[in-house]
């Protein structure tokens, strides 16, 4: 090796360059201790990586953005003809021309102006904030059309149809080119300006927009603009139109590993969902009579459902997690008394989709706590302020959600703020939240802006805390970001590995995801599931207010550690059962007494609700995942002699819990008789949250679903709808009217 | 709607002013439309690609994909020359707050960095502005990843005997 090659390792080795091969790397840490003429090349060019990069930055920064537009999605184009689409397209092309500016007057000048004066419809300012790739949104709307009936059509039409209808979307595909997915040309073979693909110098911007083929002149705009967008004869489905299609594609319930594969693959934006194979029916023999988990106070999952719905979509299979849905929803249980951290209901009745079957629910309530009893307080929002962080439903909404919290706080609470886009930096050390005022324009100062390195914040962030640490108290990272982490050593195993080792110092770790597109679901779970906290997906005011005001004790302080669920089952009642959800707190049964191994955790007040679908003795085998009878081993017989009283059990549950300070757990046991209720008579929360899983697996079109169908859902929820726990009773209200969309979506009963 | 399209606007959103940024660089005088232009076909073309293939190279692949545009663009206005000769630095001084803030010392090695060779200031923009891997600017760039390493290594090292005064270590004993 030359002198020469080997600096060049020195320098690629100080920028930390992950081709770096393990030799290479090692052979220049030996170098690098015992040469100081390397130590000190090592050291410039880390500094000078730092000015390099702030310089670069700002001068980026000043650098005006362009306008451009993003053409229909393939999704669009595979519904139709495409010159079906261009008709249509363009149209939509025109009603947000005209909305847009007033320098688009009619068609029929925008047709003609090819003299290269015409601003393209997308390239009316410089400031890409309303114009560059933005929604088609009020701004875009301002202008002064030239007919002010039109506008207000227009106008309206867009707020509507707000969500779903993003300029890009309305800009037309590029003639001339076979679609990609099979659709024809154009009739008139197409004279657009991307041929093909090629590129070509010079070519006139406006024209792009108002493709040949369209029928042009003014008459005929104003009369497709007197319609709804979506109803132009002949038209493909538009905007929330779509008929149901799984983001996912044809995605095969039956096939997780195929699953997974259409998951990361196209539709969904850069959305990522870890792919979850349900649990099955375990059979109650030997070692399989106990079935172990952690608990799981986690409920992004709802939300993301709603969301996905919300914009006219059925969600992902993976992307529903049935125990965070069912654990969304405030339940009745009732709380712990003494001291107690958390207080334990069972509740056994017939299966409402299975009625041979038996349903129960667990419920573990948290011991609640008043705002003004709650521990002193040291947080540090970790706050992603990367370019991705921009949209108004991801840096400003995760703004205004920690104002709500910051307005909660007291004088025994602190507040520290670490900001992490291509560099990590410390914004506000850890302050009083008696100085309100501070800490909220230190968030109001916040701006979204360059790429993103997740670790480096993470550590500082661990690092803040840690400094000023109360004992005693709540020491918690909160951890806001879209999850879109492109720089730095971001494997999602790196990361997890050091929040597991930061948890060690008694910090807790809560993460909130915001924004579509670019969430790593997978990655956010993990990070919250290591660094005992919790996950929750904040998609609007309104849930933020649930997580940082209505819920706020839950989501700061921790009662219990560790708590895991063993339950075993009798095999003198029940013949098989299924653990509905939970699959990524699933424990092996010797994991229930080892203190080492990690689960969940629960908040003040939190609820925690596990369902288990139970075929009893005498019932039927489920025909689900059948297995051969064994060859060697006699079946075991179903009646074992059970000694004296606990004959009459069906079940005992377990469970173990740690004080949040605490590196011991404590043992409860909870023997449940086999007494089963008629479904009417059950409480409303067992009701509901029968509903809630019947939705889930309808949605994930669960092989054990069994007789659910919406409908079904729709009478279980209502039935349970009618004393709705806490203040909050628009919960389960939403839930309905979330099911019925579901319903017309994917067009099943 | 909206499902590998949003992908395409995320990405959109994310990479358009580094692209645009990057592209009028290498387009240097033939303006700041022909830059918009190329970056709006970068991303035409990347609607047509498959998502997954994309993906874990989305931001280097819009790079490369935006450097043949430009430099198809220069062949044909037979610039490729002024390509490897000059390469003016936008005046971006007078830009926003934040270009003042960066300190002078930063501002010193921009200016010094400008003297240097076009391909070396392409190599060091990436690799410090876009946080690009070694074998990324490769892809970009069209070069091997050891040459790329050699291009980033020569203007290092050029800069640190530059700045060999301001850059006392303060940190490291021997």
């Amino acid at each position: 090796m030359t002198s020469e090659e080997r600096e060049s390792l020195v320098t690629a080795y100080a920028l930390n360059d992950p081709g770096l091969s393990s030799a290479d790397r090692e052979k220049i840490e030996s170098l690098v201790a015992h040469d100081a003429d390397v130590r000190q090349a090592v050291e410039e060019t880390r500094q000078l990586r730092r000015m390099l990069t702030e310089g670069l930055a700002a001068e980026q920064a000043a650098t005006p953005a362009t306008a451009i537009t993003i053409p229909a999605s393939k999704l669009l184009r595979r519904r139709s003809p495409l010159w079906k689409q261009q008709v249509v397209a363009a149209s939509l092309v025109l009603v947000a021309a005209i909305g847009v500016s007033a320098v688009l007057q009619s068609v029929w000048k925008a047709e003609h102006s090819r003299d290269g004066k015409f601003p393209a419809v997308a390239a009316r300012g410089s400031s890409d904030e309303d114009v560059a790739i933005g929604y088609l949104n009020k701004s875009l709307l301002t202008g002064q059309p030239s007919d002010s009936d039109i506008h207000v059509k227009v106008k309206a039409q867009a707020e509507t149809h707000y969500e779903r209808l993003p300029v890009e979307d309305l800009i037309v595909p590029i003639p001339g080119r076979p679609s990609p997915l099979g659709g024809q040309g154009p009739p008139d073979g197409g004279k657009g300006k991307f041929n093909s693909g090629e590129y070509r110098p010079g070519a006139p911007r406006a024209p792009a927009l108002v493709p040949p083929g369209l029928p042009s002149g003014p008459p005929r705009v104003t009369a497709d603009l007197g319609r709804p967008v979506t109803a132009i004869p002949g038209s493909v489905p538009v905007a929330g139109n779509l008929p149901a299609v799984p983001p996912g594609g044809n995605i095969d319930p039956t096939s997780p590993s195929e699953s997974r594969l259409h998951f990361e693959a196209p539709p969904n934006a850069n959305d990522r969902f870890p792919a979850l194979v349900e649990n099955a029916f375990i059979k109650v023999e030997g070692q399989n009579a106990l079935s172990t988990f952690g608990v799981d106070v986690d409920t992004a999952s709802y939300s993301i459902v709603r969301k996905f719905l919300s914009m006219g979509q059925m969600p992902p299979a993976n992307a529903v997690r049935l125990e965070e849905m069912v654990n969304y929803f405030p339940y009745a249980d009732k709380a712990p008394s003494g001291d107690d951290p958390f207080a334990v209901t069972v509740e056994m009745a017939e299966c409402p989709w299975e009625p041979a079957h038996r349903l129960v629910r667990l419920g573990l309530k948290a011991k609640p706590i008043a705002n003004d009893k709650r521990p002193a307080s040291n947080l540090v929002f970790l706050i992603d302020v990367s370019g991705s962080m921009e949209p108004e439903n991801r840096l400003p909404l995760v703004k205004a959600s920690l104002k709500m919290l910051v307005n909660q706080l007291g004088e025994n609470d602190r507040v520290a703020i670490v900001v992490y886009a291509g560099a990590s930096g410390l914004v506000l050390d850890s302050t009083s939240a008696m100085k309100k005022e501070k800490i909220l324009s230190a968030l109001d100062n916040l701006h979204a802006g360059g790429s993103t390195n997740g670790e480096g914040g993470m550590h500082q962030a661990y690092e803040v805390a840690k400094a000023n640490f109360i004992k005693g108290g709540t020491n918690r990272v909160i951890l806001c970001t879209d999850g879109d982490w492109n720089v730095g050593t971001t494997s999602t195993e790196a990361l997890i590995k050091m929040v597991e080792q930061k948890r060690e110092t008694g910090v807790f770790l809560s993460v909130f995801g915001f924004g579509m597109g670019n969430l790593r679901d997978e990655m956010m779970v993990n990070l919250a599931g290591k660094g005992n906290g919790n996950y929750g997906y904040i998609d609007s005011l309104k849930e933020a207010n649930k997580a940082f005001v209505e819920q706020m004790g839950g989501t700061l302080v921790t009662v219990a550690k560790d708590v895991k669920v063993q339950i075993e089952f009798n095999p003198a009642a029940v013949k098989s059962y299924r653990l509905l959800g939970y699959e990524k707190r699933i424990l092996a049964a010797k994991d229930f007494h080892d203190d080492k191994k990690d689960a969940g955790e629960m908040g003040a007040g939190h609820v925690v609700t596990a369902l288990y679908e139970l075929v009893p003795t005498g019932a039927a085998d489920p025909v689900v995942s059948k297995v051969d009878g064994l060859r060697y081993q006699k079946e075991a017989d179903p009646k074992p002699a059970v000694k004296g009283d606990n004959s009459n059990e069906a079940f005992v549950v377990k469970m173990r819990h740690k004080k949040p300070d605490s590196d011991k757990s404590t043992l409860r046991e909870l023997p449940v008789s086999n007494v089963t209720k008629q479904f009417e008579k059950t409480s409303e929360d067992f009701q509901f949250a029968a509903a809630v899983a019947s939705f889930a697996m309808m949605l994930k079109d669960s092989p054990y679903k069994g007789s659910s169908n919406y409908g079904l859902v729709l009478e279980l929820a209502a039935s349970a709808k009618k004393r709705e726990p806490g203040a909050h009773g628009e919960y389960r209200t939403e839930f309905i009217e979330l099911v019925k969309k579901a319903k017309t979506l994917s067009g099943k009963p | 709607m909206g499902q590998d399209h949003e992908w395409v606007v995320a990405a959109a959103k994310r990479l358009e002013r580094p692209l645009s940024a990057y592209v009028r660089r290498l387009l240097g005088q033939l303006g700041d439309r022909r830059a918009q232009d190329v970056v709006q076909e970068a991303f035409l073309r990347l609607c047509k690609q498959s998502h997954a293939e994309i993906e874990p190279h989305l931001a280097p692949w819009l790079f490369a994909v935006s450097r043949r545009l430009a430099l198809d663009i220069l062949r044909k206005e037979n610039r490729m020359t002024a390509l490897s000769e000059t390469l003016e630095l936008p005046t971006t001084r007078n830009g926003p707050s934040e270009a003042v803030e960066a300190d002078d010392l930063s501002r010193a090695v921009l200016d010094r960095l400008a003297d240097f060779p076009p391909n070396q200031q392409e190599a060091v923009r990436l690799k410090f502005l876009q946080q690009f891997s070694y074998r990324e600017i490769a892809e970009v760039m069209e070069v091997s990843e050891s040459h790329v390493g050699v291009l980033i290594h020569t203007a290092i090292k050029k800069l640190r005997q530059a700045f060999a005064e301001p850059l006392q270590i303060t940190g490291v004993q021997s």
